[in-house]
């Protein structure tokens, strides 16, 4: 995390977007299950933090990075007329490149609060302090929907695909 | 399985990585909202290719004089890479099939911004005029005027009839911000439109002015002291063309420059040029009471014009 007093020049605006945008983007992808709502909502939360970042004090870039991106993705949410269903599955690979369907399908199974917080902290890393203020909860409730999570993907998970 | 297992699991695999052109929307210098529907079905591909072709098809951007393709027509110029790509394709067919026996244009609009060229991605009306290669200029002759607006890919789009062109005339309004930089577009090259194909134009760049160092504006220099005509440095510019100008005497409210010459000058070492060396070059006899005036282009490495100075430097000489 990196402090920040007044508008980020650009080169360290490159690096703040080389270290956060791929958990960032998985983020995202996981609450929208759309790549190109995801690409979007990354993109209007850079510019946000342009607008807002110059002459204030904030206290994480990460942290507001995500916070915006997640206020972006639910009030796009909210204006949608039609209700959608749930969103695909944040598709997650091996090392090899190879598709894990096994726990791509546990984890989009998992309810949103709990596939969130999972989400934020294996693939965002971010602290569950960190979570809280992302999600606007405490720090206990971060941490029990993150435990909640784990335990039911290790019911959903089949041993033999470990 | 245990939750460590889980846990480690979960770590051990991967997430997509964004689209490369998301770092460049991010840190581009000109933040729209949203994504035209027609780009967001080629993103969305690898998610949900159904949905997303039925979300353009019924909900893509009211046709206008040009519509918008994706970034990717420009990676692939080739047909057979866009074909590699299904949904790009489809993009392509689609935007041929509503512009039939038409061919399509496309310049890439770029900003120079701390030596790292940015797509351009909101604030600018290009509007040209295609003129047929082998004809000559018949000002009765009625010409196409194809206009485009940069879309979020940082591109001008135009959809053109079939046939062999030269640009006759160029028109464009940018943004304010845009306003503030120089642009000087032009594509030099006589090239052919064809049916059901891609071509791509010289690039548009708007990049900061050329400023003027020394001496300072309206000033009075002594031609003995043999000054040095400087501007700042800009690591970009690896050529100059300086165009000296005499400025002739006021007359009915109008003052005539008389055009000395042109002498342009490797840039990549030096930012300036001493007055005398100048004069020299272009066999300029100057003397004292005459005012003279100073245009600067800037070109790069490939010789293609970047900018220039913003306004004239003017000087009057003294013995």
């Amino acid at each position: 995390m990196i402090e920040v007093r007044m508008t980020p020049p650009a080169e360290s605006l490159g690096e703040l977007y080389d270290r956060v945008s791929r958990r960032l983007y998985a983020y995202a992808l996981s609450l929208t299950g759309d790549a190109a709502r995801s690409e979007d909502a990354v993109h209007d939360a850079f510019v946000r933090l342009l607008q807002y970042a110059p002459g204030r004090d904030v206290k994480s870039l990460e942290g507001l990075l995500f916070t915006t991106t997640r206020n972006i993705i639910l009030d796009e949410r909210r204006r949608r007329v039609v209700r959608e269903n749930a969103p695909a599955p944040l598709p997650l690979a091996q090392a090899s490149g190879e598709f894990d369907e096994a726990a791509t399908r546990a984890l989009g199974r998992l309810p949103e609060e709990q596939r969130e917080a999972v989400v934020l902290k294996i693939y965002a890393g971010l602290t569950f302090a960190e979570i809280g203020e992302v999600t606007g909860t405490s720090l206990a409730t971060a941490a029990g929907r993150y435990r909640l999570g784990i335990e039911k993907l290790a019911e959903l998970l089949p041993r033999n695909d470990a | 399985m245990t939750p460590e297992d889980v846990e480690a699991r979960l770590r051990s695999l991967r997430t997509p990585a964004p689209p490369e052109r998301l770092r460049e929307r991010c840190l581009g210098p000109h933040h729209a909202s949203r994504r035209p529907l027609a780009t967001l079905a080629v993103a969305a591909s690898f998610l949900g290719i159904g949905l997303s072709v039925w979300l353009v098809a019924i909900s893509g951007p009211k046709p206008q004089t040009v519509k918008t393709i994706a970034t990717e027509i420009q990676k692939h110029p080739d047909p057979e890479k866009r074909a590699a790509d299904p949904v790009l394709q489809d993009k392509v067919d689609r935007l041929l099939r509503e512009n039939p026996g038409k061919g399509i244009l496309v310049v890439r609009v770029k900003e120079l911004r701390n030596g790292t060229f940015l797509p351009v991605t909101s604030g600018l009306w290009m509007q040209i005029v295609l003129q047929p290669a082998k004809e000559r200029p018949d000002p009765k002759k009625k010409l196409d005027r194809l206009e485009a607006r940069v879309d979020l890919d940082g591109m001008l789009i135009f959809v053109a009839t079939p046939g062999p062109y030269r640009v006759g005339e160029v028109q464009h309004s940018p943004g304010e911000a845009l306003s503030m930089l120089s642009f000087d577009w032009w594509e030099h090259k006589e090239f052919s439109v064809k049916a059901g194909e891609v071509l791509a134009l010289a690039d548009a760049v708007f990049a900061p002015f050329m400023q003027w160092s020394s001496p300072a504006q309206g000033s009075t220099v002594r031609i003995k002291e043999d000054p040095r005509i400087s501007w700042e440095p800009y690591p970009e510019i690896a050529e100059v063309a300086i165009q000296v100008y005499r400025v002739e005497k006021t007359e009915g409210g109008f003052t005539p420059l008389s055009n000395l010459g042109l002498l342009k000058r490797d840039a990549s070492r030096e930012s300036g040029i001493l007055l005398a060396e100048l004069l020299k070059a272009l066999r300029i006899t100057a003397a004292p009471g005459d005012r003279l005036s100073f245009d600067l282009s800037g070109y790069d490495s490939s010789g293609r014009k970047l900018t220039r100075s913003r306004a004239r430097l003017e000087v009057l000489l003294k013995e």
